[in-house]
């Protein structure tokens, strides 16, 4: 009998500790002007703190990650989402909610600069907040005077087994590059007998930034196609601390596609939160926002190293200018090919 | 018909004190350990497996597209290239599972039956290769073995050998080496509770030294098939080590496709769901084979009377030759990662020996400030306190559960969901966990929990279950019941008999999964980025945020540095254990 009753003191003990803890959870989930972020940007949590210092009304809450695992965890919260605002390197996601309905709108005209205006999406869905180049040729010029500067060059019997590249399926902003060569070369088709033809040539392919250019740096490869931003990286390191026999250079191979970052808000939250989101949105835009670019360390974070939307933003000092020709491809037409061209590229590409 | 005759009606006696309804309602509901228990496991482990499993079939139910019942998912598992990936992982998670177990088995012999010099090299660096993250064993191989790797530098023509390592055999070793310090905690655990009473037997009746050792091996099969169970499920959800190295060996396995669902924009989680449950079709596999090992067998060998197992002396020959073999068993488990840590944390230049370089802590110190480190650490270490807190405790009855002499329904259950939990990638778990605890039902019965650092315990307790409960298996199946029976007969409650039966039996082994959980837990990282609570990133989040920001050297430090201070915890909990714990709970399994 004392047993049993021992058993249910320590059973509603636990429960009432359970309870506890859930309602706790409950009060601070419940925070009415609090809004969660969820962000893969690097210098976004100062952009959080610079907002959050600027005005009392709302309070963003940094949710950090990769943007897999942060689309991951969007698409996993379905008709319940918990996020108010998402800002990640890409755009073929944001057009993808935009489709389906599920942002709301900035309920502002951005003063983009002619770069942002042709980045940015005719409806206004969501913000544009700085560019990257898919890709950047990342060579070795102690050993590689003369890189490719076209794609049928990279194709020449002199650079067979010299280049290398990331797994789409890995490394996200690797899409827009494949992307960018079918646009480039007229057509899907076009883009796979390229890179088909690149293979022949002895591509390697690594998973993602960091093995491929490590690659280059032991010699493994002549040329990484990587993100412009992780090639900056790697010459600001070793302009730094330089080491003989290798001098790290970027040469844009074709027609280098520009990636936006997006930054969109849930249009499924309350008002008050969406109201608060646009402020979030209006700040990141406004001068105080657009300085942190040019303020925050670049070595110590590369993600500043974009190219600005915003028309009278001094960029980072460490930016180049923008590489002679590029391209923008639409987001809206190449984002819901990217499942199909991933699976080829495995298929083809990835494994023998 | 009333059976005293209608003596007690007659005589308006009443049968008991009358009681208000709901107070006898209250009564009625009987709330056990074990209620208790069935009720966190269907929870926080059948609800998200299933609810995830279920939009492979019906993408609908969690708003994943537009069916309520299709098999479309299916059609890209049903492709001879996928086929070829399941045989792959299948054959990688046995070849994996049976080296690792027969390494960790050979070791724990030679450490705790034998005086061989090494076995104190390898005591105190056993938490230290548990703790060693694949991502570093696997960069330390790169390191070694790639072109113009260190291997190379020193004059050693190793293309051959590099071939078979950026391929199945490279991956099959980074997972066996991976696997090895699980197994040997399972398989040590166990080991110390045999004592020698029945090899001892063997050599009386003219046995010799290899027929005593098979008796061993026998009676050890509970702990044997448990690491094997854990190390086979640990390396068919494996995504990172196979990618890293099959680049260039172009050797797929099961799990890309599944990656590739969640990978894709939109996100699909239906293939991703259909993929998993085919990964569920090995772990049938696994426990079938379990099961036709050990079924009819009684391993029950631990009782009050057993004593520690006396020492082998070797001879000089052979304390060299086992010496040896643990330092090169080291040399590979451990070596390698630190080898792969240095590279990447504290070799300035070009991140090999090729060329100019230094070495330097300039990272650790530059990180000692950073965002990512104090805080995410603080909060990660709590949290791992109160998880191997919980997880030890379900898994002290899930084990108990599984080593249940009968094979009953709700033991095939429990080892069913607990393998699954396992052989389903982390990031697989925490959607689960989001499919089922952002439900608009829950929400509206009050329950907000997603986002909070209650369900990040919750998620971190049912990822850790598995090895946990599977670390204590072999020591609760040797346990002998009877001794527990004893003590109720003799007027002990259920409760103080176990703490005054079982607890000394088992004390160590506790002690050993709560440290293997914490560790664990403390650098987890896809439940911990799914599910950690907006603001309070643990400090695996730290560590992939600055690796994204293509600070390799800063993030390998902080992950240095947090193992480093899980290696403090242990040797704290080691030394507060050894001098606070009772005599009793100290008496087995002590390390010599």
């Amino acid at each position: 009998m004392r047993l049993n009753s021992f058993k249910k003191y320590v059973a509603i003990a636990a429960s009432l500790i359970f309870a506890s803890l859930g309602l706790s959870a409950q009060v601070a989930h419940a925070a009415p002007l609090s809004i969660n972020l969820y962000e893969a940007i690097g210098y976004a949590p100062d952009e959080i703190k610079a907002f959050n210092a600027s005005q009392s009304q709302y309070q963003i809450v940094d949710v950090g990650g990769s943007t897999g695992p942060l689309l991951a965890k969007v698409a996993a919260e379905g008709t319940n989402p918990q996020w108010g605002l998402f800002w990640a390197d890409g755009d073929t996601w944001a057009a993808a909610a935009d489709t389906d309905g599920q942002l709301a709108p900035l309920n502002f005209k951005p003063a983009y600069s002619q770069l942002g205006k042709r980045l940015a999406p005719k409806s206004n869905a969501y913000a544009i907040t700085g560019s990257t180049v898919m890709v950047a040729g990342l060579y070795n010029a102690a050993k590689l005077s003369n890189p490719p500067v076209t794609l049928n060059a990279m194709l020449r019997s002199n650079y067979k087994g010299q280049i290398g590249m990331n797994d789409p399926n890995i490394s996200g902003p690797t899409y827009p590059f494949i992307a960018g060569i079918m646009n480039q070369l007229g057509s899907e088709d076009a883009g796979k007998s390229y890179l088909l033809s690149l293979k022949k040539n002895g591509l390697a392919v690594n998973d993602r930034n960091g093995p491929t250019v490590h690659a280059l740096e032991i010699g493994q490869i002549n040329m990484g196609l990587v993100q412009n931003t992780a090639a900056l990286a790697e010459i600001i390191k070793f302009t730094a601390n330089p080491v003989k026999g290798y001098t790290p250079k970027i040469v844009y191979p074709g027609r280098p596609t520009l990636m936006p970052s997006s930054l969109a808000i849930d249009g499924k939250r309350p008002a008050a939160e969406i109201a608060g989101a646009q402020a979030f949105v209006k700040f990141v835009l406004s001068p105080a926002g657009q300085s942190i670019l040019s303020t925050d360390d670049a070595t110590q974070n590369s993600d500043v190293l974009c190219y600005p939307s915003i028309k009278g933003t001094t960029p980072n000092k460490y930016l180049p200018a923008l590489p002679a020709a590029y391209q923008i491809i639409d987001p809206y037409t190449w984002g819901p090919l990217q499942s199909e061209i991933d699976a080829w590229f495995t298929a083809n590409i990835r494994t023998k | 018909m009333a059976l005293d005759g209608g003596l007690l009606l007659r005589h308006q006696v009443p049968l008991s004190p009358k009681q208000p309804s709901l107070k006898r309602s209250f009564n009625r509901i009987r709330i056990t350990p074990m209620a208790v228990f069935w009720t966190l496991i269907i929870f926080i482990l059948v609800i998200p497996i299933l609810l995830f499993l279920s939009v492979a079939f019906s993408p609908r139910l969690m708003s994943q597209g537009h069916q309520w019942f299709t098999l479309a998912s299916f059609q890209p598992v049903f492709t001879g290239a996928y086929g070829v990936a399941l045989l792959h992982s299948l054959i990688l998670g046995i070849i994996a599972a049976v080296g690792a177990s027969v390494i960790a088995l050979s070791m724990a012999f030679l450490v705790l039956r034998t005086n061989t010099p090494a076995r104190v090299l390898w005591n105190t660096t056993i938490f230290a290769l548990f703790l060693a993250p694949s991502y570093l064993i696997a960069l330390g191989w790169q390191r070694l073995f790639e072109q113009r790797g260190v291997l190379e530098i020193m004059g050693l023509h190793i293309e051959p050998i590099r071939n078979l390592l950026y391929g199945p055999v490279g991956i099959c070793m980074v997972l066996m080496v991976k696997g090895i310090p699980f197994a040997y905690l399972v398989i040590a655990n166990a080991m110390r509770g045999l004592g020698e009473e029945f090899e001892q037997a063997v050599r009386v009746h003219g046995g010799s030294r290899v027929e005593a050792f098979k008796i061993m091996a026998t009676l050890l099969m509970p702990s044997l098939f448990s690491a094997m169970a854990i190390v086979f499920a640990e390396a068919i959800s494996d995504f990172g080590v196979a990618s890293t190295l099959s680049s260039v060996g172009h050797f797929s396995v099961a799990t890309y496709q599944l990656y590739q669902g969640i990978n894709s924009i939109p996100v699909n989680f239906p293939v991703s769901a259909a993929t998993s449950i085919t990964l569920l079709l090995l772990v049938i596999l696994a426990i079938l084979a379990q099961n036709r090992a050990l079924r009819g067998r009684s391993f029950r060998t631990l009782s009050g009377r057993t004593r520690p197992a006396s020492i082998t002396k070797l001879s000089y020959i052979g304390k060299f030759s086992t010496s040896t073999y643990i330092v090169v068993v080291l040399l590979i488990t451990l070596g390698i990662p630190v080898f792969g840590a240095i590279a990447a944390s504290m070799l300035q230049g070009l991140g090999s020996l090729l060329s100019h370089y230094t070495i330097n802590f300039s990272n650790y110190s530059r990180v000692l400030q950073s965002r990512f480190l104090r805080n995410p650490l603080i909060y990660s270490t709590e949290m791992s306190l109160i998880t191997a807190t919980l997880a030890v405790g379900l898994a002290a009855i899930a084990s108990k559960v599984l080593t249940s002499a009968r094979n009953t329904r709700s033991k095939r259950f429990v080892d069913f969901f607990l393998l699954a939990a396992v052989a389903l990638p982390g990031i697989v778990f925490a959607i689960g966990y989001i499919f089922t605890y952002n439900l608009r039902i829950i929400n509206d019965l009050g329950l907000h929990i997603y986002g909070t650092s209650f369900l990040l315990a919750l998620a971190y307790s049912a990822n850790a279950l598995p090895s946990t409960s599977r670390s204590l298996v072999g020591n609760m199946g040797q346990i002998q019941e009877s001794m527990m029976d004893a003590a109720r007969v003799h007027g002990s409650r259920g409760a103080k008999a176990w703490i005054d039966v079982t607890m000394p039996l088992i004390a160590r082994p506790l002690l050993i999964a709560w440290l293997l959980t914490f560790s664990g837990t403390l650098l987890e990282l896809p439940v911990s980025e799914l599910l950690y609570p907006p603001g309070s990133p643990p400090v695996s989040v730290g560590i992939e945020l600055s690796l994204a920001g293509f600070d390799y050297g800063g993030g390998t430090a902080i992950e240095v540095l947090s193992i480093l201070w899980a290696l403090v915890v242990v040797g704290a909990t080691f030394f507060l254990f050894n001098r606070f714990a009772p005599p009793g709970w100290k008496r087995l399994g002590n390390l010599r």
